[in-house]
C-alpha cells in the first residue's frame, strides 16, 4: 500500500511535468491535434469505404463494422496517451545511455521505462472515440446498461494491458540491438489487425493466427461486450493473456536488463 | 551450450545489419495482407475475383516502393528548417533537380527490389497474379508508371516547400499522408468507391500515383481510358511544375531574407 | 570503511573481425574471441569523507570501476562493497544514498525548466518538503544558478547545464558522489567554478567522492589521494605529493646570474642542463635541492633563482609510458 502511494505520488509529478511540457510548443500541440484527428477519422472513414458495397463480411453488419472501428480509436488512444511515446523513446533512451541515469534510481526501472512520458493531445481521440460508439450505438437502438458499461471497462483494461505487453516484449529487444528503431513502426502498423474482426484471421494459416491472436482479441472482444453479443468462452482469452504477456513480458525486460548491466560498456 | 552461444551470435551479426531493412519490409506487407482476408468475406466485390484482389494489393506494394518518394520530410526538416538548403543555393544547379536525380536513384533500386520480389512471387502463386500480355497496354503502363513517378515527385517537392510557410509541417504531412492512404490506393480499389466519390475523385491528382498506375498494369483499362490517364497526369504534372516554381521563388525569397 | 573493494574484475567479450568481406565471412565461420580487460584484479578502500581521483588514459577502466561500484555493472569476479551492500543487487536503500554523475549524459527534461526535474527526484527519492526545500536552497546558493532554474533547460549553456545536473544529482543528500568526467566539454572559467563547488560540498556535507577526470587540473587541485588505473590495472594509489617524491629524483633549478661565472664550478654542483646566456639550468637530486641552492645565493652573484617543482601531468605521462614499456 505504501508503495503504491508513493508510485502514486511519482505518477502525478510525471502527469504535471508532461502537462507543463506540452504547453511549451504550441505549433507542436496544434501539429499533434490534426494529426490525431486526421488518423481517428481515417479509421472510420476507411470502415466506411471497406463496407461501402457490402453488406456484411464474416457477419458483421455493417454498424457493427463501425462500432468495432470506434471501439479501436478508444482503445488505441487511451494506450496512446499512457506508454506509445515512452516505447517511442527506447532505442534513444538505451542508445544514448540514459537507461544508466535511470538504472541508479531507486525505483523501478520498469516503471520509468514505460511510464515517463504521457501524450495529453490522444485525449482528442479518445473523444472522437466515445462520441462516434454512442452515435452508432443509438442508431442501432442498442439498449446500454451499467452491468454492459462495466464489462465494457474490465475488457478495456485487459485490452490496454495486453497491449502494454506486447510492446514492451518487442521493444526490449532493442537492449541488444538499439538501432532497431523502427520496431516501434513495425507495431504501430501491427496494432491495424486488430480493428478487423477476429474471423477474418481464422481462414489464415496458424502460425499467423498464432502470432495474431492476441491482436485479434483486444478490439473484438471490447467490442462484442457493447454489441451484447459476448459468449462466454470470450472472456477468458482476454484475462489468460492479459496475465500472461504482461508476466512473460515484465520476466523479458529483467532478463535483457541483467544482459545489459553484465554487457554494455 | 558454447555451439548454441556462437550460432546465436552470428545469426546476430547477420541479423544486425539486415534487420532495420527487414522490418521496414515485414511492415509494409501487414495491413494489405489483412486487407485480402478481409475481403475474402465481403459479400459484393463488384465484379472482381479474390484474386484479382489479391494482386491488387501485391502490385500496389511492389510498385508502391517503385513510386512513392518520401522526400518531403528531407526538403521540410533537412533543408528548409535546419539551413541545409543554404549550401545548395549557392551552388549552380537546380535544387529540384538536384534532389529529383539523388530521389530517383533511391527508387530505382528500391524498384528493382521491388521487381524481384514481384517476379519471386510469380513462380510460387502464379494463380494470385494477374497483369496484362497485351504489348501495347504493357507499353503504354510503362508510359504511365514513369508519368506517376514524376508526378509524385513534384507532388512531395511542393509538400516539402511547405515548410517555408509553416515552422512544423508534421500536421500536413499526416494529413497528406492519409489522403494518399484512401485516393491513391492503397487502402482498396477506387472502383469500389462509393460511386459518388468516384464522380469526383478521378479529377484529382492522387489515383494517378498508384492506383492508375497499378491497373493499367493488370489490364484493367481499355485503350482509349490509357491515353485519357496519360493525359491526366500531362495536365496534373505541368500544374504542380508551375506551382512549385512560384511557390519556390516566393519560398526562396522568404528563406533568405530571414536570413537562416 | 565506506567503500570495499577486493580483486575486482570486469571483463568484456569481444570478437575479433578482420577488415574487409573478407574478414567477415572468415569471422562468420571461425570466430576469435577474446576477453578485453576493462578492470583487472584491482584492490583498494575508501573511508569517508574522502575525495579520490581516478586518473588514466581512455579506457583505462575509470569509468567501468565507477559503474561497478554504482551497481550499474555486474563484476566478472571480486568483491564490492558499498556502504555495506553489494551494489549490482541495487537494493534502494542503497541507490538513496549514492548518486551517479556522468559528464556527458543527461537527466534533466530537456523542454523543462530544471526546477521541473528536481520536484521529479523529490518524488523518486521521497525527500519530504523541508528537506527538499533546505537542500535545494542551499545548493543553488553554493552553485549560484538561482536566475536559470526557471528557464528551460534546453536554453541553458553547457556549464549551467553541468550546475542543474549536480543539484538533481545531490538534491537527495547522497553519502557517495560518483563523478565521471564532469568538467568535460567546459570552458576554463566554469571548469574552474565547479572544482570549487566539489571541493566545498565535500568539505561542508562530508561528502565521499570520486571523481575520474582527464584534466590533471581537476585531480591536483581536488583530490588528496589518486588512484591512478592504466589497462585495467592500479599503478599508483596514494597522495598525490606522494607520486612526485616516489617517480621524481631530481628537482630542477633555475638560475640568472649577475657576472658571468665559471661553468665548471657550477658543474660540480648538479647536472647542467642548458645554459642561456646569464641563464643555467640545472638538475640536482631533490634531497639536496635546498643545500645547493643556499650554496648558490652564497658563492655568487645570483639575480634570480627559482627552484621548480616537476610537473605533475608530465610525471604521470611519464609513469604511463614506462608502464607501457
Amino acid at each position: 500500500m505504501k508503495t503504491l502511494i508513493r508510485y502514486l505520488k511519482v505518477y502525478r509529478t510525471i502527469l504535471r511535468l508532461n502537462l507543463v511540457q506540452l504547453f511549451t510548443y504550441r505549433v507542436n500541440l496544434i501539429n499533434s491535434i490534426i494529426g490525431h484527428t486526421v488518423w481517428a477519422a481515417f479509421i472510420i472513414i476507411s470502415m466506411l469505404l471497406l463496407t461501402s458495397r457490402t453488406s456484411s463480411v464474416f457477419g458483421w453488419t455493417r454498424n457493427e463494422l463501425l462500432i468495432l472501428a470506434g471501439t479501436y480509436n478508444i482503445i488505441l488512444s487511451i494506450f496512446y496517451f499512457l506508454f506509445s511515446r515512452n516505447f517511442n523513446e527506447f532505442s534513444n533512451t538505451i542508445h544514448y545511455g540514459k537507461l544508466d541515469a535511470l538504472i541508479t534510481k531507486p525505483i523501478d526501472i520498469q516503471f520509468l521505462m514505460t511510464c515517463m512520458y504521457v501524450s495529453y493531445t490522444h485525449v482528442i481521440r479518445f473523444i472522437l472515440g466515445v462520441g462516434f460508439v454512442i452515435f452508432i450505438l443509438n442508431q442501432m437502438h442498442m439498449v446500454f446498461t451499467i452491468v454492459t458499461f462495466l464489462w465494457f471497462i474490465l475488457f478495456l483494461v485487459l485490452s490496454i494491458v495486453i497491449l502494454y505487453s506486447i510492446w514492451l516484449l518487442v521493444m526490449t529487444i532493442t537492449i541488444w540491438h538499439t538501432k532497431l528503431s523502427n520496431l516501434a513502426d513495425l507495431l504501430y502498423e501491427g496494432h491495424s489487425v486488430s480493428k478487423y474482426p477476429q474471423e477474418i484471421f481464422k481462414g489464415a494459416s496458424w502460425p499467423v493466427y498464432f502470432i495474431l491472436f492476441p491482436l485479434t482479441l483486444i478490439v473484438t472482444i471490447p467490442t462484442k461486450v457493447l454489441l451484447q453479443k459476448m459468449l462466454l468462452g470470450d472472456i477468458f482469452w482476454p484475462i489468460i493473456f492479459a496475465i500472461g504477456l504482461f508476466g512473460i513480458s515484465r520476466r523479458f525486460w529483467k532478463f535483457a536488463l541483467r544482459y545489459y548491466t553484465s554487457a554494455s560498456g | 551450450m558454447r555451439y548454441v552461444r556462437i550460432f546465436l551470435l552470428h545469426t546476430q551479426e547477420v541479423f544486425e545489419e539486415r534487420s532495420r531493412l527487414t522490418v521496414w519490409f515485414l511492415l509494409s506487407w501487414i495491413t494489405p495482407l489483412v486487407l485480402i482476408l478481409f475481403w475474402r468475406g465481403a459479400k459484393n466485390l463488384g465484379g472482381w475475383t479474390i484474386q484479382e484482389i489479391a494482386s491488387y494489393y501485391l502490385l500496389v506494394i511492389t510498385m508502391g516502393v517503385f513510386l512513392m518518394s518520401h522526400h518531403e520530410e528531407i526538403i521540410a526538416i533537412r533543408d528548409i528548417q535546419e539551413g541545409g538548403l543554404t549550401a545548395y543555393l549557392l551552388k549552380p544547379f537546380s535544387y529540384f533537380w538536384i534532389r529529383f536525380f539523388s530521389e530517383i536513384s533511391y527508387r530505382f533500386v528500391q524498384g528493382a527490389i521491388g521487381f524481384l520480389i514481384f517476379f519471386l512471387l510469380i513462380q510460387f502463386f502464379p494463380s494470385y497474379f494477374v497483369f496484362t500480355r497485351s504489348p501495347l497496354i504493357l507499353i503504354l503502363s510503362i508510359v504511365i508508371i514513369l508519368l506517376s513517378l514524376f508526378l509524385v515527385f513534384v507532388f512531395k517537392s511542393i509538400m516539402g516547400i511547405l515548410a517555408f510557410w509553416l515552422t512544423d509541417a508534421r500536421g500536413a504531412f499526416e494529413a497528406m499522408g492519409v489522403i494518399l492512404m484512401m485516393f491513391a490506393g492503397y487502402l482498396m480499389p477506387l472502383a469500389f468507391f462509393p460511386m459518388w466519390i468516384q464522380s469526383f475523385v478521378y479529377y484529382l491528382p492522387f489515383p494517378y500515383m498508384i492506383y492508375f498506375p497499378v491497373i493499367a498494369f493488370e489490364g484493367k483499362l481499355t485503350d482509349v481510358q490509357l491515353f485519357k490517364v496519360i493525359g491526366v497526369e500531362i495536365v496534373w504534372i505541368v500544374t504542380f511544375c508551375i506551382l512549385f516554381k512560384k511557390m519556390w521563388h516566393r519560398g526562396v525569397k522568404k528563406y533568405t531574407g530571414i536570413g537562416q | 570503511m565506506i567503500i570495499k573493494v577486493e580483486h575486482l574484475t570486469k571483463y568484456y567479450q569481444v570478437h575479433q573481425k578482420e577488415p574487409g568481406l573478407s574478414g567477415s565471412l572468415k569471422s562468420l565461420f571461425n570466430r576469435k574471441y577474446f576477453d578485453s580487460k576493462a578492470v583487472d584484479d584491482i584492490s583498494f578502500s575508501i573511508s569517508e569523507g574522502e575525495l579520490i581521483g581516478f586518473i588514466g588514459p581512455n579506457g583505462a577502466g575509470k569509468t567501468t570501476t565507477l559503474k561497478c561500484l554504482s551497481g550499474l555493472l555486474y563484476p566478472t569476479s571480486g568483491k564490492v562493497e558499498v556502504l555495506g551492500y553489494t551494489p549490482f543487487e541495487r537494493k534502494h536503500p542503497f541507490l538513496k544514498q549514492i548518486s551517479l554523475v556522468m559528464g556527458q549524459k543527461n537527466q534533466l527534461w530537456w523542454d523543462l525548466p530544471a526546477i521541473d526535474s528536481f520536484l521529479l527526484n523529490k518524488e523518486i527519492y521521497e525527500i519530504t518538503d523541508t528537506v527538499y526545500k533546505k537542500t535545494l536552497d542551499e545548493l543553488v546558493q553554493l552553485l549560484e544558478v538561482e536566475d536559470i532554474l526557471q528557464v528551460q533547460v534546453r536554453k541553458l549553456s553547457l556549464g549551467q547545464r553541468m550546475k542543474c545536473e549536480l543539484i538533481a544529482a545531490l538534491i537527495h543528500n547522497p553519502k557517495i558522489l560518483f563523478l565521471d568526467e564532469p568538467t568535460i566539454g567546459l570552458d576554463v572559467v566554469m571548469q574552474q567554478k565547479l572544482r570549487d563547488f566539489i571541493k566545498e560540498y565535500n568539505k561542508r556535507y562530508n561528502a565521499t567522492i570520486l571523481l575520474t577526470s582527464h584534466y590533471m587540473k581537476d585531480v591536483e587541485q581536488l583530490c588528496e589521494r589518486v588512484i591512478i588505473i592504466d589497462h585495467g590495472k592500479i599503478l599508483y594509489d596514494g597522495k598525490l605529493e606522494d607520486i612526485v617524491k616516489k617517480y621524481v629524483k631530481n628537482k630542477t633549478l633555475s638560475i640568472v646570474f649577475a657576472k658571468p661565472v665559471a661553468i665548471e664550478k657550477i658543474e660540480k654542483l648538479g647536472k647542467v642542463l642548458e645554459i642561456e646566456g646569464p641563464k643555467v639550468t640545472l638538475s640536482v637530486p631533490r634531497e639536496k635541492s635546498n643545500h645547493v641552492a643556499s650554496k648558490l645565493l652564497e658563492e655568487f652573484s645570483v639575480e634570480d633563482l627559482n627552484i621548480e617543482e616537476a610537473n605533475i601531468e608530465e610525471i604521470i605521462r611519464d609513469v604511463f609510458s614506462k608502464h607501457k614499456s
